[in-house]
């Protein structure tokens, strides 16, 4: 456990020292919300649960949970979903 | 949107999913790099969109997941051509109308002329039709240099010319010579001869020897400055003959008389119309049959339609509709205060139309007197104007032939 979390932060310090994109070298997911009608988000680990109120994801950090109304998912493949309606909260 | 319109060509379904795992039959699709769009919850199923190729794969995810799914729709350009591929002439009709559609728009079906003044429109397109631009021309024949060559050569005032071919429609940009300011010619002899009967008011005479002083009764074709000019006139065989310059005013008087008529007609429009429907096909009229009667009295509006594909692809097919909107006519007496209003009417457009803008009317009389049949109007006008127009000297080889003219 100790090791892993030493691998992390050395990671997490190269990639502040190089200026290098995060959750590439972290392997994070990437989240990007536009306004209250659009979540795209990359580099998931699956679907946990969908609904029309609530769209819970499965990523590297933990589960991201979307609520909402008539959420539907406009395009998914194995490296993003793109979640679409009307969004009230988020997060992990 | 490049995406989807792909998966149109290639076909897609809209299957629904049920299942205790539905999340999980995704997941394992998505894995396996199977592109779902427009995932929706419906009820207690989920419907989404895929393709054909990865429809085929989903028969293992099932099985695994425990899901059962079934197709909703088939959408695409595979399940149109499945579903009509019983009617030969269709598929036969297409590529015959891509054809058509291809061979008339190799045509100029529409020239526009920009930039033309002097030259009338006509002029400019019988010298286009000539040198091998005209209405139905064959659009990869043209060769655009040679004829803008021509006709910069044909019209001399013509300083610019270029063709632009726009899908079916020719815009022909020309542009023109800046006209040449007239050179008064001052070695010619000439007189200054009066254009109407006037009195005279005032004179200004550069060039020439005055005959008429102000207050003379002058008419039309009396010499007014002559161009003989005798400096002294103690020494008459010492004389010379110049280009008579002057300008001279003077009173000319016009009548007006017209009548105003005290009936009307106004029209009753009956709420009947008429429409016609004509074709024009490459400058043949067809004019389509109509079951409705005649109206005696109509007033036609007619309007054209070209059958175009975008602004720069007109096609040589145009519909005309002739409607024929029926009226009642019903003669109204017009009063006097309206005949006093279209009398003044009618004599400030004829003043506006008759008389140029250097014309003073200095007075203007108007008698209206009513009659049976309505208002006669007598308009006697004075303006003060110039009434000085040239006219050459004739000279004559010997003194008998003037006797005899």
């Amino acid at each position: 456990m100790k090791e892993k979390n030493k691998e992390k932060n050395l990671k997490k310090n190269i990639a502040a020292m190089f200026e290098l994109p995060k959750d590439i070298m972290l392997n994070l997911p990437y989240v990007s919300i536009i306004g209250n009608e659009e979540i795209l988000l990359q580099n998931h680990k699956g679907l946990i649960e969908y609904s029309k109120n609530v769209v819970r994801i499965k990523t590297t950090i933990g589960i991201f949970t979307a609520n909402g109304e008539d959420l539907y998912i406009s395009k998914m493949t194995n490296e993003y979903i793109n979640i679409l309606g009307k969004i009230k909260n988020c997060g992990y | 949107m490049i995406k989807l319109f792909w998966y149109f060509l290639k076909g897609y379904v809209t299957i629904e999913i049920k299942g205790a795992t539905k999340e999980r039959f995704f997941n394992m699709a998505s894995y396996k790099n199977i592109f779902f769009w427009d995932i929706k919850h419906i009820k207690n199923s989920i419907q989404a969109k895929i393709s054909i190729q990865d429809f085929r794969k989903l028969k293992e995810i099932s099985k695994k997941t425990n899901c059962k799914y079934k197709i909703l729709y088939k959408e695409g350009l595979p399940f149109l051509i499945f579903r009509y591929r019983k009617r030969k002439i269709l598929f036969l009709g297409i590529p015959f109308f891509l054809f058509t559609l291809y061979f008339l728009t190799s045509f100029v079906w529409a020239i526009d002329i920009v930039g033309y003044n002097d030259i009338s429109y006509h002029v400019l397109i019988n010298a286009l039709d000539e040198n091998g631009l005209s209405f139905g021309t064959f659009k990869h024949t043209i060769n655009k240099l040679e004829i803008e060559e021509q006709m910069l050569n044909t019209f001399e005032n013509m300083s610019f010319i270029n063709i632009n071919l726009y899908g079916t429609r020719a815009t022909v940009t020309i542009s023109e010579n800046i006209k040449q300011v007239d050179i008064i010619d001052r070695d010619t002899p000439t007189n200054l001869v009066s254009s109407h009967a006037a009195i005279i008011h005032s004179l200004n005479v550069r060039y020439g020897d005055a005959i008429v002083t102000p207050g003379d009764v002058v008419f039309s074709g009396d010499l007014l400055v002559s161009a003989l000019v005798i400096p002294d006139d103690t020494n008459p065989d010492f004389f010379n003959y110049v280009h008579a310059t002057a300008e001279i005013y003077g009173y000319v008087y016009y009548n007006l008389d017209f009548l105003v008529s005290n009936k009307d007609i106004e029209k009753e429009f009956t709420g009947r119309i008429r429409s016609i429907y004509t074709i024009n096909i490459i400058n043949r009229y067809v004019n389509l049959p109509n079951a409705m009667q005649n109206f005696q009295n109509y007033d036609t509006i007619i309007s054209r339609t070209i059958l175009n594909f975008g602004e720069n692809y007109p096609l040589p097919f145009v519909l005309i509709v002739k409607t024929q909107k029926e009226y009642i006519e019903h003669i109204i007496q017009r009063d006097r205060q309206t005949m006093e209003q279209l009398a003044y009417r009618k004599i400030n457009e004829t003043i506006l139309n008759f008389f140029d803008f250097d014309v003073d009317i200095v007075r203007k009389n108007i008698n209206l007197e009513e009659i049976s049949e309505g208002l006669s109007v007598s308009v006697s006008l004075t303006t003060l104007q110039n009434i000085a127009i040239e006219q050459n000297v004739v000279f004559y080889e010997n003194i008998d032939d003037e006797v005899i003219n």
